[in-house]
Parts: structure tokens; sequence; C-alpha cells
């Protein structure tokens, strides 16, 4: 028989001291203290080892892809920004009119002052610096790296889209997959999202703003994550707190539905209310 | 020349005023500690800064007192910092280390497969029973869990799994119980709590280590 039988049994009462010794010792178990040692660290340890698998959750891979899609954000502004810087000595009119990382290699491949300007509608003799080989290969090469960063953000959003789909459809279809991904991973988990109520869920992301609306009395936050809602971002300045009221409140049902009923379509129905509410 | 001096505690050193533990496990480090090497032995270097147990210590709380075949209940065991040293303390001895969320219970677990005293536990304080399987009475019972109802939750352990004469150690962070309240304030309600049903022994801020946290040690009666 293995020890693990006497580690696993519940025990009405707590057991004293060197109980548990003592009774594996006169059962054959183990023979010393540190064979008892090793075979309750081991079992502890594999026993540990099991749920943290099985509590290693979709939920929580999702959590963190959407993680890495705002780290690719940062990366793709604070590299696109330094291209700008480089490319302004070469086409310094034509990278004004740039307003978008997707921009850039729209308009700039091939890398000729004549296309360029024709395909942006600008006219005269440029300021910029002339490209010899080298340089050309330096910018294309950047762009095109650029453009990879890009690719990359497009197929993990949609992978962040499609597990939503599966994990939790209503908060994906009311929210949005990426924002109800940052909703689960701001509040820990999609259990820790079904739990939280609707005034909480509005101002999830804005924690900074309700820490000071706490100590020091500053106005509370309107709402956190979910401004980025095209329902809120698009609305006007005075609907936006109202708006975001609703929403944060079909976001609660949603994911409760997702979290506890499995399987149930809640979300059609709201979702169309709510643009229905957005037009007027 | 580095001075190194012993203290009361097993296998807990001085060195140039550095609090260390000597490393029962050489070679191997638990987390990324700095050691140091002295003739055969190596040191692992316990930084206040964190570690609220080391802070504790340092700041000379009265009735810290950990005896090498201590069993030890930590509630809040994250990936094992402080556990890991309590391990080079406890060599015949074990540590029940709960921790709730798996994030960090993965560092531990790694640390406990070379660490034969360091039973990991993936459970929630706040359920003691939960854990009766494998826990036994302790000598100390030891928390750090930065949560609201982190009181209560430490007195349910206390009176669960305390021995009679065992010692308890509360590290309390402020802010997790109301971020509003003055710390004094929630010190004073914490206090308050306790000498309902426990006797308070010390208590100190772990400042300037630690900012907002108030670390008490208590006996059963
Ligand atoms: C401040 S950290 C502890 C640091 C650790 N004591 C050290 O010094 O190395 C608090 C830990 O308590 C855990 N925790 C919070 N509530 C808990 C509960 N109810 N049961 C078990 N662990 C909990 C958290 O997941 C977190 O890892």
């Amino acid at each position: 028989m293995k020890s693990a039988v006497l580690f696993e049994k519940t025990k009405s009462k707590v057991l004293e001291k060197g109980e548990l010794y003592s009774t594996g010792l006169n059962n054959g178990f183990w023979g010393n203290k540190t064979e008892y040692a090793k075979q309750l660290n081991s079992y502890a340890v594999n026993y540990a080892k099991k749920k943290v698998k099985e509590a290693t959750a979709r939920d929580f891979i999702v959590s963190k892809a959407v993680g890495a899609i705002e780290g690719l954000n940062d990366a793709i502004n604070s590299y696109y920004n330094r291209l700008r810087d480089l490319l302004s000595g070469f086409y310094p009119e034509a990278i004004k009119e740039i307003k978008s990382p997707e921009e850039l290699s729209k308009f700039f491949i091939p890398l000729e002052k004549d296309i360029i300007n024709r395909k942006l509608n600008l006219y005269g003799e440029s300021m910029g610096a002339d490209m010899n080989t080298h340089d050309k290969k330096a910018v294309l090469n950047s762009i095109k790296t650029l453009d990879c960063l890009i690719l990359q953000r497009k197929e993990l959003i949609n992978y962040v889209e499609k597990e939503m789909s599966i994990i939790a459809p209503n908060l994906a279809e009311i929210a949005g997959g990426v924002i109800g991904a940052k909703l689960m991973s701001s509040a820990g988990g999609l259990e820790n999202l079904a739990k939280a109520t609707a005034s909480r869920i509005q101002v999830i992301g804005a924690e900074k703003a309700m820490f000071r609306h706490l100590k020091q009395g500053a106005k509370p936050p309107k709402y956190g994550l979910i401004m980025h809602h095209p329902l809120i971002s698009e609305a006007p300045r005075e609907m936006k707190g109202r708006l975001a009221r609703t929403l944060s409140s079909k976001i609660a049902i949603c994911v409760k539905v997702d979290f506890y009923s499995k399987g149930k379509n809640v979300a059609s129905d709201m979702k169309k209310e709510l643009e229905k509410r957005g037009k007027k | 020349m580095r001075t190194i001096k012993k203290t009361d505690i097993n296998n807990l050193y001085a060195i140039d005023k550095n609090l260390c533990t000597l490393n029962t496990v050489p070679g191997f480090k638990s987390y990324d500690e700095k050691t140091i090497k002295i003739k055969k032995d190596e040191y692992r270097f316990w930084n206040p800064k964190k570690s609220k147990l080391a802070a504790a210590i340092l700041k000379q709380i009265k009735g810290i007192q950990i005896k090498k075949d201590d069993n030890i209940l930590y509630l809040g065991a994250a990936s094992g910092t402080t556990v890991s040293h309590i391990s080079d303390i406890v060599t015949e001895g074990f540590i029940y280390s709960v921790e709730m969320s798996h994030t960090p219970l993965r560092d531990l677990i790694l640390v406990a497969e070379k660490r034969r005293n360091i039973i990991p536990i993936h459970g929630d304080a706040n359920k003691p029973e939960e854990y009766s399987n494998i826990v036994e009475k302790c000598d100390i019972v030891y928390q750090d869990i930065a949560q609201k109802e982190q009181t209560k939750i430490f007195l349910k352990n206390v009176l669960k799994y305390l021995k009679k004469e065992g010692i308890g150690m509360l590290c309390i962070k402020s802010r997790s119980i109301d971020v509003v309240k003055k710390p004094d304030e929630i010190y004073k309600i914490v206090e308050e709590e306790l000498k309902k049903s426990v006797k308070i022994i010390d208590a100190k801020k772990l400042e300037p280590f630690e900012k907002d946290h108030m670390f008490f040690v208590i006996h059963k009666s």
C-alpha cells in the first residue's frame, strides 16, 4: 500500500504533532524521519502540481495572450515613432502626412520619391536627404519589421477573440473579445469577473482614479476599460456616463451566464438593445 | 575581513550586519537571493525589504522564536521567499505552506521539490478544514496574506492548528483592510480583535523596511 492513503484520508480532528509520523511508522510506511519527510513532501508536491495544472485554465491563457497584445501595442507605437524620425530625414514632407503605423508601408514602399509623392498628392522639390542603396535597405527592412509586428498583433487579436467566443461567448459578444479578455485579466479570471458587481466592472482599469477618489476626494471615475468599447468611445460626451452604466450592467449579466450556466445566449438581444440606445 | 556572528536561531547568522541563513541546499537559489561562500559554507542573504519576517527579526520584535524542530503553518506562502529561509532554519521540522493563487504557487512547488521540509498546499487560509489531512498541530502559525479578513482568518487557524504553548505571528497590511482609514486606526481594530481570543506579546511597525505594515506576535492565552 502506498503512503498516499495516509495523507489523503480526511481527519475528523486535527492531529497532534508527530501523529502522522508514528502511525506510518507503526504500519511500515516509513522507517525513519527522513523517509517520512520525503514521502510527505512528494505527496504534497505532486498533489499541488496536479491542482496547478487543473487551475491553469483557458481563462488564464487568454488573459496572458491579451497581455501580449498590449505588449505589442507598446512595441509598435514606440518602434513606429522611431521609424518616423528616421524617415523624416529622407522624406520630411511625406512623413507629415502619415497618421498611423499601418500607413508606413502603404505609402513608402517602394522607396521612390516620385511614387510616394504621387500617392500622397505632394508636389515640389523635397528637402530630404538623398537615399543610397544602404539607406534603402535599412529603411525597407525596418518597415517590414514593423509590418510583421502589426500582423502578429492582428493574429493574436483573432486568437483571443476566437478563444473568448469559446470560454465566455456572451461576454465576448457584448464587450468584444479583446475588451472582454482584458476585463477578465484584470479581475483575475472568469470566476472573479462573474462575481463582480456591475458598478465594479464599470471602473475596472480605472483603479488609480478610484484610489484618488477614495483617498483625496477627487471625482469618482465614470468608466475604466470599457471606455474603449465603440458604444462609449463613439458616443457624445454627455451620454458616455449613462451608457457606461448600461453597458457594464449588461456585461455583468453576460459574464454570470457564461460562468454559471454555460451554453445559454443572452448577449444577442442585449446587444441590439444597446445599439438602439446608443443611437438615441 | 567579514564578521560572521551566530544568532539564537538555528542556522541564522549576521554577516557584516546582514541577516543570512546557512543554505541547506548549497548551490540552489530559491529565488534571486544573493549568496556568499565563507570557508566551506554557503549563506543566503535574507533581505528585510523582501521578507517581512526578516524585517521583524531586525526590528527585534519580542517573542519571535523558531526552533530547528518546529512545525510551522505558513499562510500566504507566495513564491516561497520567506518560506525558503525558514526552511534553512527548521531542519528537523516542516513548513506547511498554504498559498491560494496558482501563479506564485508554481514557483513555490519548484522550491519545495528541492527542499524536503516545505510542504506546499494549494489552499484557502479561510477554509482551514481543507488541509487537515496533512497539517498537524503546529508550534508556529505565521500569516501574511494581505486580505480584508486577515485577522479573522488568522484567528481561525490559530484556534485550530496552533498548539497550546505555540507562537502566532501575524503581518497586517493596513491598506488591504481599508485604503481610506488611517493605518493606526486599523491596527487598533486588529489589536482589539486579537485580544478577545489571544495574548499579544509584542507588536511593531515594519518601517523603514515596509510601509503600512504591522507585525504582531501572540500566544494562545
Ligand atoms: C504579501 S504575499 C506573501 C509574501 C510571503 N509571505 C513572503 O514573504 O515571501 C500574500 C500572499 O497571500 C496569498 N493569499 C491571499 N489570500 C489568501 C488566502 N485566503 N489563502 C491563502 N493564500 C492567500 C496571495 O495569493 C499572496 O501570494
